[in-house]
């Protein structure tokens, strides 16, 4: 009998129905449902623009939750979502390169190029997984790297273009609006196709629960069919998002509530209808709220489901810590290579400062230019060394080389706290603005470590809660740019990581800032060198673990801080420039820590140089440009990288 | 015989000189009118103000975008693009290093950089503290006083395209009217309300708007189900969907909505002549 409690959402989304449609149309609306008089305006809405939204919703809602339930199966993970494989960064480019290039396209065809951006993210995620040898490690992780690197390139596409980007803004917040029946007419059949299908997924997702090795015994390759079940899915969802729009979360939410609800491990179905509910539930609030507050489906989703996914990573159960990605090979002796990383680093101001393009082409020029590169460098300079030192904190803390600001989500919580503090002051001086950045770096890094700590920092969950705050970061930046927020264009402009406003007392006061930082980490030295070592060992070998975790969080907290603030978005800084300094020195923290802090510096400064003479006169952002190079050069050496 | 002359050494030499010439001839030109100042314009609404005047810029922001938004006054040939209307490029800039910038307020930025190439006239663009036709008219005045010239013109050419819009909302007296922009997903449209320049011109020229006013910048995205909804006649710069239920509503007579030019609706006073003789078509034909 409980089993029937999954119809409850449902059920009171048709309850909100049809208070909505009884407001709208009194007394007529059952009628109208079924047919409407041509003249009859109101009746016509709810016969062609309502019903079919119900119904899309549901469809959407069905065929989202399923998607989840099997990638959930596949990656034997509770938080593991369709947007894991990079699907929704592929459409929206896609959706963005479109609307940018073909702005007469009919909108029927709309859905097509995103369709089709989602597939090709799809399978450049799979390609570099296939690469490693596919684990559920391998597959999130590259999906995390293709829809970081997808992500900043629309990001500077969205930061250039935004006064014609609306309709993909809207896309983007989960607007359920329908025109007719088109689009439940294309879901139809592949949600159809899709409950078709899924009875035969049942055994190979039986066996494939059993782990690899069961896997094995029991003569299934479960490489192949981890791809074979996670593109199945994956393609579902992707065409939901393209012919509806981004709903993150539904399929993490959907098995979660099912289970709520009927107290024991829903099964497939089951999930698909109460993820049906759910959708239509939440378009519906979002329909009676809409005169208040116009917030769009999709942002409301996402707002319940992060809060919900960071919840549910205490209740999973994980394998320790998997070392996967110190893969740099170490050096047998190491030599110090301090100096000629600082020759280097030296090498690329000059470079910088006086190598640039003009009206005429390239100049090596002159002292004419410092005035306006000198801050420049210097500031990005000042963000990749903060972003390099947070990222070495951050891998002795958690002993894993995939922590970092940007994979763990601490760029993107730091991010979150500027914006607040923008949008509920309406602008606001330095001061506040490096505060509230500092306050959400550190609230996203406490967070993340309290439920990492749960699941002994392993790298599948410390990546998927990063992915959740990433997620909720950008469900609150497309709310703001669908309503037409008038301080949206100006958050974009600041989260675009540009060094074009830096002022020289900023980049020095940054740099000093930074430099201190990495005076009084060197001074935990003994910490950093045990924490790695983990909990246990640590404690025996007489290290105060709270004290010492706490400070190195502050610590690298507000290296992040420091570098968000100035360029933005990190860009991988934090992840590359520490594995560059494994590769060139001691594992010690007191050669690590200004290794990295200086690599950091080194790269960030060639993004900057990079942005701001590629596409010349126009300036790719320096954080983006890093994103876009980080993502290339991860992407290669994942590729790289032996079975 | 081929019809071209065999390539000689000095025929060639020719050929790469006269390749030169187009490059060389500007600074040549440029000498001869020194008079006319040599400016540049950071915003798509001062573009377009600046060619409306008929004086040219050496440089622009956001070409791409003008082209997409503006598109009339077209832009001539050789000008220069900036780059993102948020950072123009300062050292494209330096090397230009025109006698003046017109730049808009907003872009001054806490260091108001801009200043240090050039003096820079700032001008106010944004209708957030006053209408935006009353700040169209100032940029026309300010900017031809910067390029010497009058913007006579322009002004007067407005004021007779909005008194035909009064007349004809006068004599037809329509009922309130939506003024919109579909979005390209065929689901959402833009409706400008007061605040914005196709709300102000209407109200200033007596009509009704279905929308109640918002403030600025006066445009909200709304579904199709709720623009419908009330009931009001469309008049829509730009084309008009084609789904389902808004073809049916159409077909049925119940509701006007007919297709307009399209027009930026944040423009200067060019954009607001082309809007507002756009509506007065609008206005005979509901």
């Amino acid at each position: 009998m409980r089993a029937l409690l999954i119809l409850l959402p449902g059920l009171a989304a048709l309850v909100l129905f049809a208070l909505n449609a009884g407001t709208a149309l009194p007394g007529r609306w059952p009628a109208a449902i079924l047919w409407a008089d041509p003249g009859d305006i109101p009746a016509l809405i709810l016969h062609l623009s309502a019903v079919p939204r119900l119904v899309t919703a549901a469809l959407a809602g069905a065929a989202l939750a399923l998607a989840g339930a099997l990638l959930q199966r596949v990656f034997r993970n509770p938080i593991a979502e369709p947007a894991t494989l990079g699907i929704t960064a592929g459409a929206q480019c896609a959706l963005t390169l479109t609307l940018l290039n073909a702005p007469g396209l009919a909108p029927a065809w709309l859905p097509l190029p995103a369709f089709a951006g989602a597939l090709a993210a799809l399978a450049l995620a799979l390609a570099l997984a296939a690469l490693q040898g596919v684990s559920s490690l391998t597959l999130i992780l590259s999906g995390l790297v293709v829809t970081t690197s997808l992500g900043g390139l629309n990001a500077v596409l969205t930061l250039f273009h935004h006064e014609v980007l609306q309709s993909l803004f809207l896309w983007q917040a989960g607007a359920l609006e329908q025109e007719g029946w088109t689009s439940a007419a294309r879901l139809a059949p592949a949600l159809a196709l899709a409950l078709m299908l899924a009875p035969f997924a049942r055994r190979p997702l039986e066996v494939l629960a059993l782990g690899d090795q069961g896997a094995r015994v029991l003569g299934l390759a479960p490489g192949g069919w981890r791809v074979i079940l996670a593109t199945a899915a994956v393609s579902l969802a992707a065409l939901v998002t393209a012919l509806t729009g981004v709903f993150a979360f539904l399929g993490i939410i959907a098995p979660l509530v099912a289970r709520a609800l009927t107290g024991r491990t829903p099964g497939t179905g089951a999930i698909a209808v109460t993820g049906a509910g759910i959708l239509m539930l939440a378009d519906q609030l979002v329909q009676l709220l809409r005169p208040w507050i116009p917030v769009q489906t999709g942002t409301l989703l996402a707002l319940i489901g992060a809060v919900l996914m960071i919840a549910l990573l205490r209740k999973s159960s994980q394998p320790a810590p998997e070392h996967l990605l110190p893969a740099l090979p170490r050096r047998a002796r190491p030599v110090p290579r301090l100096s000629l990383l600082l020759l280097g680093l030296l090498a690329l101001f000059a470079v910088a400062l006086a190598i640039g393009r003009g009206p005429e082409g390239w100049d090596i020029s002159p002292l004419a230019m410092f005035d306006w590169r000198v801050p420049r460098v210097a500031g990005a300079a000042a963000a990749g060394a903060a972003f390099g030192l947070a990222g070495c904190l951050m891998q002795r803390l958690t002993g894993n080389p995939l922590a970092s600001p940007e994979l763990l989500g601490i760029s993107g919580a730091a991010a979150l706290g500027l914006v607040l503090a923008v949008v509920m002051t309406g602008g606001g001086g330095r001061g506040l603005l490096y505060g509230a950045t500092s306050l959400g770096a550190l609230a996203g890094l406490v967070l993340i470590l309290a439920a990492g700590a749960r699941l002994r920092f392993s790298s599948e969950g410390l990546l998927l809660a990063g992915l959740a705050v990433s997620m909720l970061l950008s469900a609150v930046l497309a709310m703001l740019l669908a309503s037409g927020h008038p301080r949206a264009g100006q958050l974009m402009t600041w989260l675009s990581g540009s060094t074009y406003r830096i002022a020289l007392s900023d980049a020095v006061i940054a740099l000093s800032v930074t430099a201190a930082l990495l005076g009084l980490a060197l001074l935990l030295r003994r910490w950093l060198d045990l924490l790695p070592l983990g909990p246990n060992a640590a404690r025996l070998l007489g290290l105060p673990l709270t004290r010492a975790r706490a400070s190195v969080v502050v610590l690298a907290a507000l290296a992040t801080a420091v570098g968000t603030i100035l360029t933005g978005p990190p860009g991988f800084i934090g992840l590359i420039a520490p594995a560059i300094a494994r590769f060139c020195g001691p594992p010690r923290a007191s050669a690590q820590l200004p290794l990295a802090t200086i690599s950091g510096a080194a790269l960030m400064v060639l993004a900057d140089w990079l942005g701001r003479n590629l596409a010349f006169p126009w300036q790719i952002p320096a954080g983006m440009m890093a994103l876009l190079c980080g993502g290339v050069f991860l992407m290669i050496f994942l590729a790289r990288r032996p079975a | 015989m081929t019809p071209f002359p065999p390539l000689t050494r000095r025929g060639a030499l020719a050929l790469g000189v006269s390749a030169l010439l187009p490059a060389l001839a500007p600074r040549g030109a440029r000498a001869q009118d020194a008079r006319a100042p040599r400016f540049v314009t950071s915003e798509l609404i001062l573009t377009e103000t600046a060619l409306a005047l008929g004086i040219s810029p050496l440089a622009a922001g956001n070409l791409p975008l003008y082209r997409r938004l503006v598109g009339v006054p077209a832009l001539p040939d050789g000008l220069h693009d900036l780059g993102p209307l948020n950072e123009p490029n300062m050292e494209l800039l330096v090397h230009l290093a025109p006698d003046l910038i017109i730049a808009a307020d907003w872009q001054r930025g806490p260091q108001a950089a801009l200043e240090r190439i050039a003096p820079v006239l700032w001008l106010e663009t944004m209708p957030f503290s006053r209408p935006g036709l009353e700040i169209a008219t100032d940029l026309a005045r300010k900017i031809a006083e910067a390029g010497q010239i009058s913007a006579d013109d322009l002004v007067t050419g407005f004021d007779r395209a909005r008194n035909r819009l009064s007349r004809a909302i006068a004599s037809r007296n329509p009922p309130p009217v939506l003024l919109a922009r579909f979005l390209e997903d065929g689901r959402h449209a833009l409706v400008f309300t007061e605040g914005s320049l196709p709300g102000d011109l209407l109200a200033g020229a007596g009509g009704r708007n279905a929308l109640p006013g918002s403030g600025p910048p006066g445009a909200l995205p709304l579904g199709l189900s709720e623009i419908l909804a009330t009931g009001a006649p469309i008049l829509a710069t730009g084309p008009l969907p084609q789904g389902a239920l808004f073809t049916r509503v159409i077909e049925s007579g119940a509701l006007r909505a007919i297709p307009l030019p399209p027009v930026f609706p944040a423009g200067g006073l060019a954009s607001a002549t082309r809007l507002a003789d756009a509506l007065t078509t609008g206005i005979g034909l509901i």
